[in-house]
């Protein structure tokens, strides 16, 4: 065994030696000699597109191939790649593959709800944004961080068969008595998406402590453990038993399955909404919710920095936003219920609600990203 | 008397060229060399790497390291897990849960086992060929298949969503039996009882009933000589089967994660996979944890069987065995353990099969039925669009991912095992073969979500070795690749690959190497036209064993897959998880027929007995 230390010991050394390559310091002038700050006409950058021939997309959606088909319709000559892959996973393979020097991917597109692709991809140049005003010039300021392509939530289902409506018009609700047991969430240590509107609550403590009076009738009185009526919210939501499922497709099916006495209502994502023609008997009823539903997750887009086919990817993310009025075929596949476009030209799905209407907190990746970690842990010490 | 340099018969300096060009040029220093350094990068190197990365700062955590650099050596990971407001929650009261279902679990299925194996070698239990093939089915049938069929029978209303089949016929099952730890202990003793039924088979065989004749001679009653002869004799095979239990059981992911962590029941492992997604660092803390227990277990253990390893149970007079008559008692025994059979074996397979023709999950009648699920085509209003398993590309897609999974993995593992054997049988008095050895067994020690995280941590990114200037890719960056599946399903059954090569070689006398070495044949003729041949049997037993081991295989791969190449049982596991119960219980019992499909395979042809796949 001391042989076994003594080789463990010496093979530490050698590998702390070793060091990860990181890339130089041109991220931005790359941009610039890439012309990511211009607004090139559509036809301009076909031609440049073309003589790159290719493209390559690293997406966290199905339905992107739909999209590149239609621009293979619309703009032959460009080969468009498309890798699906899961959220959990795309971030570390594209960190891996930049940090080793392989510039496979010319688009990224995934989800941000926390900042981290904020601050650790796009803050150290890895990702650019590309942002022209022919397509974005009416998005609000607060999309735009990042390069936006459509908004998702996560809203509180119900069950249709026993509900008429959404029985819970606040978060305190789910504090009560009444739904003891009967909520489901997912495990907010593990999924960001959980996590997230847990820390707008902390940071409009505030509105929540309002929120708590209407509802109660009486101001919050705060135990030595509660920092602030967020806090407050995550510790009493916690003692009142929530059940945790592992993923958005069991919340609808614990929330929505037919034929129960006592359904729980659950928090999923504002595109499973289309299960209902699956069997399920859900909708969501947001406008009513107080303070707020939470807040929004951002489908957005980057290009990678020193990327092989940066003009193709231009052409390729002015065509998904439906191009300069806003209706190409590019944006058609990401119509749907549930999903909202940041771009006010761009349609809506039939029977979506007006994004106006259901109350949100508005983005504030900065505050997210440096207090999530700390909900976290209130939350991990705080369940059961 | 003085003689020249060139007349002396034994020249210093010829003797060391001489043992220098032995050294080099003996396969046996050959192979040792190359395994070593295999092991050692295999093996050493990522538990090495796994401890660095929980004393390295991460980029994603300068936000809770205020004033720190990223890649500077830090304590906070193992802080925050031993000593802050979360370490309650995310380690001492999993700990104490694991512990808790461990114990539980060893104890039970080591009684129901041993109690088994007793009735089976020793008293004449009639259909012995019967019971001796369904009592091992359950081993067949992975742990996790078992909690989903707990779950169709058992859940209630607390946790909404379909029916289960009690709640539906109108009874409903208290949350203490649906979920949690009773649940998971009983699911699990149903599983692991198979390991104590088999090495205290095996022990019971072994002992001559000469010896418990000896005490019905003098006048000892049935329960004496079973107190004071049978179970000291079988006591090291119950200590054996313990530690197996225990750490299996600790190390166990599918089942707690199915039946706890909807109620916020964790375990160690299920609080290791839930960590590891957000905070590496923090989730290597808990894996080392996990492996250090089980070092203990083993070590424990070791030393309480020490001098009595074993007992001269073999005498030199026949080893006659005469059955112990079980009188009245046969029937209603007979009537229990096939009670017990129905309930651990029968009825779980019965629900899974059951399920996959329910149109809608929780309606039980039969105006419910369907083959969708088996051949229908995909329609949008069914299951997200899924289509019959027979009818989806996709699936057999991961059927045949699951084959190439078990294929090359049980291949290349039992040749390296049967190297490894040749190393040990020949090399058992070197010290070289002992450090070979000892590297081999690590993989044994630890959990295999543990052992899953730890290849994570080593072939996440690519690794450069800077010497002057020059930066070298030393590892690889093998994370979403089909490799580190089958890196990681080969080291971790080296050990029995190794021991199964062990025995085999052992079997192979020298001297039939040595006859062939002077009539000329060199190292790979020796061991191509004798060793192999000879080893054949061992080989493929070996071979089927292993497949069928990792053919079910979800912990150890759970942590390192990425959708493309998923196998059956990462598929049925994210279908239930999704909440696609049908689809999943029908890729289960596909898994199930492959499983002993290939069982039968192996018992048929290679005369492969489970009990060594352990």
């Amino acid at each position: 065994m001391k042989k076994l230390l003594a080789i463990l010991m010496v093979l530490m050394l050698v590998l702390s030696a070793c060091s990860l390559a990181f890339a130089g310091e041109k991220e931005d002038k790359w941009a610039e000699d890439n012309g990511l700050n211009l607004d090139e006409p559509m036809d301009e950058l076909y031609e440049k597109a073309k003589a790159e021939g290719k493209l390559v997309i690293y997406t966290i959606s199905s339905r992107t191939q739909k999209v590149a088909n239609a621009f293979n319709e619309a703009y032959p000559g460009i080969e468009v790649e498309v890798h699906d892959i899961s959220s959990g996973t795309l971030k570390d393979q594209f960190v891996t593959e930049y940090n080793g020097g392989r510039h496979n991917a010319d688009i990224i597109h995934s989800k941000e709800q926390v900042g981290e692709y904020t601050f650790e991809i796009f803050g150290k140049g890895m990702l650019h944004n590309y942002e022209p005003a022919s397509i974005f010039g009416n998005v609000p300021e607060s999309y735009l961080t990042l390069t936006p392509l459509m908004l998702e939530l996560n809203l509180w289902f119900y069950n249709t068969e026993v509900y008429d409506a959404c029985p819970i018009t606040s978060w305190w609700d789910l504090t009560k008595e009444e739904w003891r047991g009967k909520v489901v969430y997912q495990d907010a240590a593990k999924n960001d998406a959980y996590c997230a509107p847990l820390t707008a609550m902390v940071q409009h403590a505030d509105e929540m402590a309002a929120d708590y009076e209407r509802v109660f009738g009486e101001p919050i009185k705060l135990a030595a453990d509660e920092p602030n009526a967020g806090y407050a919210f995550i510790k009493r939501f916690l003692a009142n038993n929530p059940i945790m499922a592992s993923g958005s497709d069991e919340v609808i099916e614990l929330v929505g399955a037919k034929g129960q006495e006592k359904p729980p209502v659950g928090y999923s994502s504002s595109v499973k909404l289309r299960k209902a023609a699956d069997g399920y008997a859900i909708n969501y009823g947001p406008e009513k919710m107080s303070v707020s539903n939470g807040i929004p997750a951002l489908n957005f887009v980057g290009i990678a920095n020193e990327c092989e086919h940066p003009n193709a990817a231009k052409l390729f993310i002015k065509f998904w936003l439906g191009g300069e009025d806003g209706k190409g075929a590019g944006y058609a596949p990401l119509v749907s219920l549930g999903s909202w476009s940041v771009r006010p030209e761009n349609p809506n799905a039939e029977g979506n609600l007006d994004l106006n209407d259901i109350p949100l907190w508005e983005i504030d990746f900065d505050y997210i990203y440096n207090n999530i970690e700390d909900v976290r842990d209130y939350w991990i010490a705080h369940r059961n | 008397m003085t003689q020249t340099a060139l007349e002396q018969p034994f020249s210093r300096k010829r003797r060391f060229k001489n043992r220098l060009r032995n050294t080099f040029t003996n396969p046996y220093n050959i192979i040792t060399l190359i395994a070593l350094i295999l092991l050692v990068y295999l093996i050493v190197v990522p538990l090495g790497e796994m401890i660095k990365t929980t004393l390295t700062l991460a980029a994603s955590d300068l936000r809770r390291v205020k004033g720190g650099t990223e890649g500077e050596f830090t304590l906070y990971y193992w802080t925050r897990l031993l000593f802050s407001d979360v370490s309650r929650n995310l380690f001492w009261i999993p700990l104490k849960n694991s512990l808790i279902i461990a114990l539980t679990t060893s104890m039970v299925s080591i009684t129901i086992g041993a109690l088994v194996a007793w009735l089976m070698v020793r008293t004449d239990l009639p259909g012995k060929n019967f019971f001796s093939l369904a009592i091992i089915i359950p081993y067949m049938l992975p742990s996790w298949c078992k909690s989903m069929a707990w779950l169709t029978v058992f859940r209630n209303e607390t946790i909404g969503g379909a029916a289960g089949f009690l709640s539906y016929l109108g009874i409903q099952s208290p949350d203490w039996l649906a979920y949690g730890p009773v649940a998971i202990i009983i699911v699990l003793s149903i599983h692991y009882y198979a390991y104590a039924y088999l090495l205290v088979s095996a022990a019971l065989r072994s002992v001559n009933s000469e010896l418990e004749e000896m005490g019905e001679i003098i006048g000892a009653g049935k329960t004496l000589i079973l107190r004071r002869i049978t179970f000291p004799l079988v006591l090291p095979a119950i200590l054996s089967s313990f530690i197996l239990t225990f750490s299996k059981s600790m190390g166990t992911f599918g089942v707690p994660s199915f039946l706890g962590l909807k109620v916020n029941y964790y375990t160690i492992s299920t609080s290791l996979y839930s960590t590891i997604q957000r905070q590496k660092g923090t989730g290597f803390a808990i894996s080392l944890v996990l492996i250090l227990l089980a070092s203990i277990n083993i070590f424990i253990n070791q030393k309480l069987i020490g001098s009595r390893k074993s007992y001269a149970t073999i005498g030199g007079k026949g080893g006659r065995s005469t059955l112990l008559p079980l009188g009245k008692w046969k029937w209603p025994i007979v009537a229990l353990l096939i009670l017990f059979l129905l309930v651990a074996v029968v009825l779980p397979l019965v629900i899974l099969l059951y399920q996959t023709f329910m149109l809608r999950a929780g309606d039980y009648g039969l105006s419910n039925f369907t083959l969708h699920y088996w051949i229908g085509d995909a329609d949008p209003n069914i299951a997200d669009g899924l289509p019959g398993v027979f009818k989806y590309d996709q699936f057999w897609m991961y059927v045949k991912n699951t084959l190439m999974l078990v294929g090359f993995t049980s291949i290349i593992a039992t040749v390296c095992g049967q190297m490894l054997g040749y190393i040990n049988s020949r090399g058992r008095q070197l010290r070289s073969g002992k450090l070979v050895e000892q590297l081999v067994f690590i993989p044994y020690l630890i959990p295999s979500i543990a052992f899953g995280s730890m290849y994570l941590a080593m072939f996440m990114n690519t690794r450069y070795l800077n010497i002057f200037g020059l930066s070298i890719p030393v590892v690889p960056s093998l994370y979403g690749t089909f490799t580190i599946l089958v890196l990681v399903s080969i080291v971790k059954h080296l050990p029995f690959a190794s021991r199964a090569g062990t025995s085999n070689m052992l079997q192979i006398s020298t001297e039939l190497e040595e006859a062939g070495q002077l009539a000329g044949a060199n190292f790979v003729t020796r061991f191509a036209r004798i060793v192999f041949p000879l080893a054949k049997n061992g080989f493929m037993s070996g071979l089927m064993l292993i497949l069928i081991s990792i053919m079910k295989e979800l912990d150890l791969i759970v942590i390192l897959m990425s959708p493309s190449q998923a196998t059956l049982p990462y598929m049925a596991y994210t279908y239930s998880n999704s909440g696609f119960q049908q689809p999943a219980s029908a890729v289960s019992i596909v898994m199930f027929v492959m499983v002993f499909f290939f069982y039968w395979i192996a018992n048929k042809f290679f005369h492969a007995d489970i009990a060594g796949g352990m």
